[in-house]
């Protein structure tokens, strides 16, 4: 099948610039080859941060308009972040069309552009397991743990992290 | 095994809820019979019955069987329509209904008190919403599908059309726009003209506002299979000789629909706010509603903001051919030559004609934006749609309309009072190369200004992001070759710059103050067409700084 779009023929570059050329801790793709638009990958956990040593997987899922509308990051199953929706799905800037900001914090240097790319989002996405952004938190109550009481945070994810590698 | 085990979990689910469903249901049930029985006994007529019906304690159950008979046909419509919902589509409702619901409540504070109807009128526009609600969701999801498919599977025009027209969420969303429409003149036109009653006139206007949201989004669910349809879908056939790289077909114009259907609809709502504040004050002599203001006062500023972003849309893309010079080989050779967009090659128009020895299709021309980046022509005009902001460095692609090129140019002339001619750009470039750090000799409005020149090539900084809007005002002259940005006291610098006040003498020299005590000063002059900043010094090779 020959990539008609804009957007495949710019996921398929993607995706072959990936897994050229893979940076650390990441891995993405195509659920399948017939639909360019749905991806799955593999993010590390930060080290030196309570993820560590976890491998989460999480779904890509592009816009028929990509590059020019951003994609959605949806950790599957759902990750204990602060910026993390309980649903799984991911709430940093970049992820965020152009335009009027509905929560006005956000500067529109941060929001979405073409320049992105995948492998962008998933480092955007590693360095903010590394460290949250509370500010714009998009789950409270993981907020409010995070905030008040880290240690029982830490324990908590490490405990998912653990859950999810089979121990 | 996983495949039962899931569906006992949905029908454990589902017959859960229908327990309790059914069991409100029969309670309700036997309440009303109950209460009908008991009258039937009191009373004598049908006059007595309906006054005996609803009075005291009756009337409750009266109000409780409107709400068990809607909450029933809606869950039975929703299960024959819809099936189970997704998860989306209930959060969506459970977002939007209680917003919807204190709009009904102001709705339902106007003065004459009809309990029953209102019971009556607050369930239809409930269900009537939460219907809207699903089947622009179904939609959605549904369109979702069958563009994929197209993409994917390479099906056939009409193939593609008759996938939606067999769709019935497809009629569901014409069918529910519709309803809307025709309830809402129900509404205003036949009762509010027969019982006079304001209740039912402002939920007539309420049905009128979802109609046009709904109408909306039927428009665009339009303009969007009609691209699938012409655009994407293929002949049928895999056709893999065609060179994608010229022959991608895109609707050039859809981006100028979509914002007239924004703007139509922004219209129809203004009308139907100021008509029905019309009918209000002027018709039935009630005092405004201020409920309603706030709707107003949005509707017509959206109006009002919809048309300026077509406006300056259709303008940039007038534009774009034309202001936007085509990037020269020696610009394509300078950086490296992917178009950020959509990550391919970029040929300038000459080279591409000599190694192909065909004509570049006008959405492949290299466009150099003013900031240095180059970008094809077609997806610049895509990303413009969205946003006004060069892609990769956030300044504005265009400048607003008080600084063309033009008019700075000569604003420029008269502030130097230069004889100025055509060709002296390279001679000022280099100038400017080897002084990088010049400042510039505008006369600027007291000292509250201090400005600096800079060659924009140099300009990529990303620091710089930080002043490209509307806090500095920045200008092009001299064909764009230099940028002359003004910026405020509390503007951030890019780490490499300077800024150094500067005033300017009666003698029309120039000081410069390089710290609390040490100043230069400098001259500028023009000779057989150069100019010069010389430095008003014996020696003449540096600055010479006096204490």
């Amino acid at each position: 099948m020959a990539p008609r779009s804009t957007a495949q023929k710019r996921l398929l570059k993607e995706y072959q610039q990936l897994s050229k050329d893979p940076p650390p801790g990441i891995l993405a793709g195509p659920i399948s080859e017939n639909d360019l638009f749905k991806w799955e990958c593999l993010i590390e956990g930060p080290p030196d941060s309570c993820y560590e040593n976890g491998v989460f997987p999480a779904k890509l899922n592009f816009p028929s308009d990509y590059p020019l509308s951003p994609p959605t990051l949806t950790f599957d199953p759902p990750l204990l972040h602060p910026n993390i929706y309980a649903d799984g799905t991911v709430c940093i800037s970049i992820l965020h069309p152009p335009g009027e900001d509905p929560n006005q914090y956000e500067v529109p240097e941060e929001r979405w552009s073409p320049v992105q790319s995948v492998e962008k989002i998933l480092l955007s996405v590693m360095s903010m397991l590394a460290e949250p952004n509370p500010e714009s938190g998009a789950n409270i109550d993981a907020c409010k743990v995070w905030r008040d009481h880290r240690d029982e945070f830490d324990k908590q994810v490490r405990e998912h992290v653990r859950k999810s590698l089979g121990l | 095994m996983v495949f039962v085990y899931n569906y006992d979990l949905i029908k454990m689910n589902l017959d859960r809820t229908l327990k309790y469903m059914i069991g409100y249901a029969t309670v309700s049930s036997i309440l009303l019979a109950w209460s009908v029985y008991d009258c039937l006994g009191l009373s004598s007529d049908l006059f007595t019955f309906l006054i005996e019906f609803t009075n005291g304690y009756r009337l409750g159950i009266v109000i409780n069987s409107i709400l068990m008979f809607f909450l029933l046909t809606g869950k039975i419509l929703q299960l024959s329509l819809f099936g189970e919902l997704r998860i989306i589509e209930t959060e969506h409702i459970l977002e939007k209904l209680p917003i919807f619901f204190v709009n009904l409540l102001f709705n339902l504070s106007s003065n004459d008190n009809n309990l029953l109807l209102n019971c009556f009128l607050v369930g239809i526009s409930v269900g009537f919403k939460i219907f809207n609600i699903i089947s622009m969701d179904r939609m959605d999801f549904v369109h979702m599908k069958i563009q994929n498919a197209v993409i994917s599977d390479n099906i056939t025009s009409s193939e593609t059309l008759r996938k939606y027209l067999l769709n019935m969420n497809f009629w569901l969303v014409f069918f529910f726009t519709t309803m809307n429409f025709a309830i809402a003149k129900f509404l205003v036109y036949d009762v509010f003209q027969g019982i006079n009653s304001v209740t039912c006139l402002l939920f007539g206007f309420q049905f009128a506002v979802q109609g046009v949201d709904a109408l909306t989004y039927f428009s665009k669910l339009s303009l969007n299979i009609y691209e699938l349809v012409i655009y994407r879908s293929g002949s049928g056939a895999l056709d893999d000789d065609i060179d994608y790289e010229d022959e991608e077909q895109v609707w050039e114009n859809k981006g100028i629909f979509m914002k007239t259907i924004d703007i139509g609809s922004a219209i129809l709502k203004s009308v139907s706010y100021l008509g029905f504040i019309y009918l209000l004050t002027f018709h039935s002599g009630l005092s405004l509603p201020i409920s309603m203001m706030q709707g107003t006062y949005m509707s017509l500023k959206q109006t009002y903001k919809e048309v300026k972003q077509l406006l300056s849309f259709v303008e940039s893309s007038k534009k774009l051919d034309s202001q936007l010079p085509n990037a020269t080989d020696n610009d394509l050779g300078d950086s490296d030559n992917l178009c950020i967009v959509c990550r391919e090659d970029m040929h300038s128009v000459e080279e591409y004609e000599r190694v192909h020895n065909r004509k570049l299709s006008a959405r492949r021309y290299p466009k150099k934006l003013r900031c240095g980046h180059i970008l094809h022509m077609g997806c610049l005009k895509d990303w413009l749609e969205r946003s006004e902001l060069c892609p990769l460095c956030r300044r504005k692609v265009f400048l607003s309309d008080q600084s063309t090129p033009e008019s700075t140019n000569s604003n420029m002339h008269e502030r130097f009072d230069e004889d100025d001619t055509t060709n002296n750009n390279m001679e000022r470039q280099d100038f400017q190369r080897q002084n990088n750090r010049d400042i510039d000799t505008t006369e600027t409005n007291g000292a509250d200004y201090f400005s600096s020149v800079r060659d924009v090539n140099e300009t990529d900084h990303p620091t710089l992001n930080r002043f490209g809007n509307e806090q500095s005002s920045s200008r092009i002259f001299h064909e764009g070759t230099y940028q002359q940005i003004r910026l405020p006291r509390n503007a951030l610098l890019p780490p490499d710059w300077t800024i150094l006040p500067l005033t300017k003498n009666e003698d029309n020299s120039y000081e410069l103050q390089l710290s609390t005590y040490d100043r230069a000063s400098f001259r500028k002059e023009s000779k057989n067409s150069r100019h010069e900043l010389n430095i008003i010094e014996p020696n003449g090779q540096n600055l010479r700084l006096h204490n």
